[in-house]
């Protein structure tokens, strides 16, 4: 066995990581626990609690018990001056002057970065810098949103000498739902991503899609850009390999959806499509469940829910009823019992070109039907393309989208063990340590050998 | 003007609107606590500007003045500088010269004068008086407020309300003087709408 000085000391700015149930800490969370796996110290800054438990409100407890131990969080300052409305908390200047107050504090964030967690960003820096000198960091990998965590990493990386990573877990200049640029010429933030791209060691997107569309506008840093799609989680999915049972005639489907609803997904066309579908006799009496909350935040749901054609209350008005059905939300843990129930999964996804969204690996991983309902051109299809049980109509329109509905439930009645098999080997070609693997790889060639040495088993 | 608030066991909310009229987001606020059943006191800052505003009649509003141009002192100083005082020499000066053929040139003079002096007598109100008053007007109104804000028993209240940036001094105020209610800026209707 080869001496080992120290393992790397990887620094990981992941504003959203457990307990916060933001759908990108699932790439996040995997993330730390793929390095700490392979051997490096992981050291992550992530958001204040506080701010996840007043502020944004989403949080799973159980998604922290999923954090490997060996991991380090560490949760920088934020300053929740936007977000605070308790007049008791106010100091006297923003009590006495607030509109004076809030100019001068919107003044510091926009000439520091432009973006709302910029105070974050900073603490971060300095935060890391002082845990530098005690011990040194290798490595710095930051994924965005936020984005202040690339210029966070940008300044570590150029203060500290280390060399340093940025995950696109989202997108930042580009606007998936628009596919066009998300800020005019001369907004700030493009002289910031020219200036965090042009000097990181690698940069990391979710598809391929989104790569050539900034390998296009920045040439020079194409060579350091790769994809590391989002991928699924075995330690959160039990994937069950037995064969499914045929589905009785008369026992009515039951078709899911799992995961956030949002402003922008195609909602309408979804629960029209499903009551067309409805009318076809293979689909009698079945039932769309959606599992999630309607939007991210404490009052998002209120605009949403006439738009699955229930009332305020979430219930079911029998004469708009479309057989869609409020579920409510599943903790990460125990979604495989709800795929499990399921018979087929509907894909319901916004954007177009760019989006892969992260549900559709977990999707492939239950081997069940899925439907698509999205745009025609999504960049998920480069990963649903080739699994055997996927029902796509490349349309909106609802009497096709009802088409793929009902072929999607032919084959869950059917349920033809080959083809649940040939689905399943499918999706574990991307299980997420698989396509962490090769980030890991570039990050070790990277840091300095000659302070750290690989280590061996 | 105010009755007597209703049974204890109600929940009371006092909310603060400083701006001249009750922004439709506010509006809305009070209708939907009062819908609730929420005991409700709205205090504005004058009556005048907001007399045609369509409240429900269970909300209890309260003004801190009749009309604020008049009942403050900085306002009613501008006005008689600015506007008062000029508009009452120039009126005097011409009962002396108006219908008198051999004053006319002394007339047209200061009928020119007067228009000149009208015209910038509106550009400082606009230009100067204005912005420096709209910066200073919330804290102006938070000491003027006090004493009908402490007519509300706010101790019994369950929590205080800035409903818009002007009404942030007074209940900054207010959130010192009774620490035990809750003071926010928050429209939150969640621990009284279902």
């Amino acid at each position: 066995m080869t001496a080992s000085p120290r393992r790397p000391r990887l620094l990981y700015l992941a504003f959203y990581f457990p307990p916060s149930r933001a759908s990108g800490v699932y790439r996040a969370r995997a993330t730390a626990n793929h390095f700490a796996r392979d051997g490096w110290d992981v050291t992550v800054f992530a958001a204040p609690l506080d701010f996840l438990y007043d502020v944004i409100g989403s949080t799973d407890e159980k998604l922290l018990d999923t954090v490997d131990p060996r991991v380090t969080v560490i949760r920088p300052e934020l300053d929740t001056f936007r977000w605070e409305h308790e007049l008791q908390n106010m100091s006297w200047f923003r009590g006495m002057m607030p509109t004076t107050a809030r100019r001068f504090f919107e003044w510091r964030e926009a000439k520091q970065f432009p973006e709302q967690y910029v105070s974050w960003a900073r603490s971060s820096v300095a935060k890391a810098l002082k845990l530098h000198r005690s011990e040194k960091f290798d490595a710095v990998v930051a994924t965005g949103n936020p984005f202040a965590a690339f210029a966070a990493a940008w300044a570590i990386g150029k203060l500290a000498r280390i060399p340093y990573v940025i995950d696109y877990r989202d997108s930042w200049t580009l606007d998936l739902f628009k596919d066009q640029p998300a800020f005019p010429p001369e907004h700030p933030t493009w002289k910031w991503e020219r200036r965090v791209i042009g000097k990181a060691a690698s940069v990391v997107f979710v598809n391929n899609a989104l790569r050539d569309w900034h390998a296009e506008r920045y040439p020079e840093a194409a060579d350091r850009m790769m994809v590391v799609p989002n991928g699924w989680d075995p330690d959160l999915l039990e994937v069950s390999a037995d064969p499914v049972e045929p589905i009785e005639p008369q026992q009515p489907l039951n078709y899911s959806y799992l995961g956030t609803l949002t402003t922008h997904q195609p909602i309408e066309e979804m629960a029209e499509a499903f009551r067309i579908a409805r009318e076809h006799p293979l689909l009698a009496g079945a039932e769309l469940n959606i599992f999630g909350h309607l939007g991210f935040f404490k009052l998002s749901h209120a605009p949403l829910l006439p738009r699955l054609g229930l009332n305020a209350a979430g219930q079911v008005d029998p004469e708009t009823d479309a057989g869609l059905r409020l579920r409510g939300p599943v903790p990460k843990t125990e979604v495989s019992s709800v795929y499990a129930d399921s018979d087929v999964l509907v894909f319901l996804a916004a954007g177009g070109r760019y989006v892969t969204s992260g549900k559709i690996f977990e999707y492939m991983a239950s081997g069940r039907p899925i439907v698509s309902v999205h745009a025609p051109d999504i960049a998920a299809r480069e990963v649903l393309e080739g699994y055997p049980l996927w029902f796509h109509a490349d349309s909106l329109d609802p009497e096709k989208l009802a088409q793929s509905i009902v072929e999607a439930g032919e084959a869950a009645r059917r349920a033809d063990p080959q083809l649940r098999e040939a689905a399943r080997r499918h999706a574990a070609t991307f299980q997420r340590d698989t396509l962490l693997a090769p980030l890991e790889e570039r990050l070790r060639s990277l840091i300095r050998s000659s302070t750290v040495r690989e280590l061996s088993s | 003007m105010s009755t007597p608030a209703g049974p204890a066991t109600k929940p009371r909310v006092v909310v603060i609107a400083m701006s001249y009229k009750p922004a439709w987001r506010v509006r809305s606020y009070v209708r939907d606590l009062a819908e609730a059943g929420v005991d409700v006191d709205l205090l504005l800052p004058e009556s005048k500007s907001t007399q045609d505003v369509e409240l429900d009649p269970r909300i209890r509003v309260h003004y801190v003045f009749d009309v604020e141009a008049s009942e403050l002192p900085i306002r009613r100083i501008e006005h008689g500088l600015l506007f008062s005082v000029p508009a009452k020499a120039f009126g005097k000066a011409r009962s002396l010269t108006v219908g008198r053929p051999a004053l006319k040139k002394v007339d047209a003079g200061l009928a020119l004068s007067r228009r000149l002096q009208s015209r910038m007598s509106k550009g400082i109100h606009r230009k100067m008086f204005w912005p420096v008053f709209k910066a200073a007007r919330p804290v102006i109104l938070s000491r003027r407020a006090q004493g009908r804000a402490a007519e509300l028993d706010l101790a019994g209240a369950d929590r205080i309300v800035a409903a818009d940036q002007p009404a942030i001094p007074l209940a900054w105020r207010l959130a010192r003087r009774y620490p035990g209610v809750r003071a926010t800026t928050a429209l939150d209707r969640k621990p009284y709408v279902s």
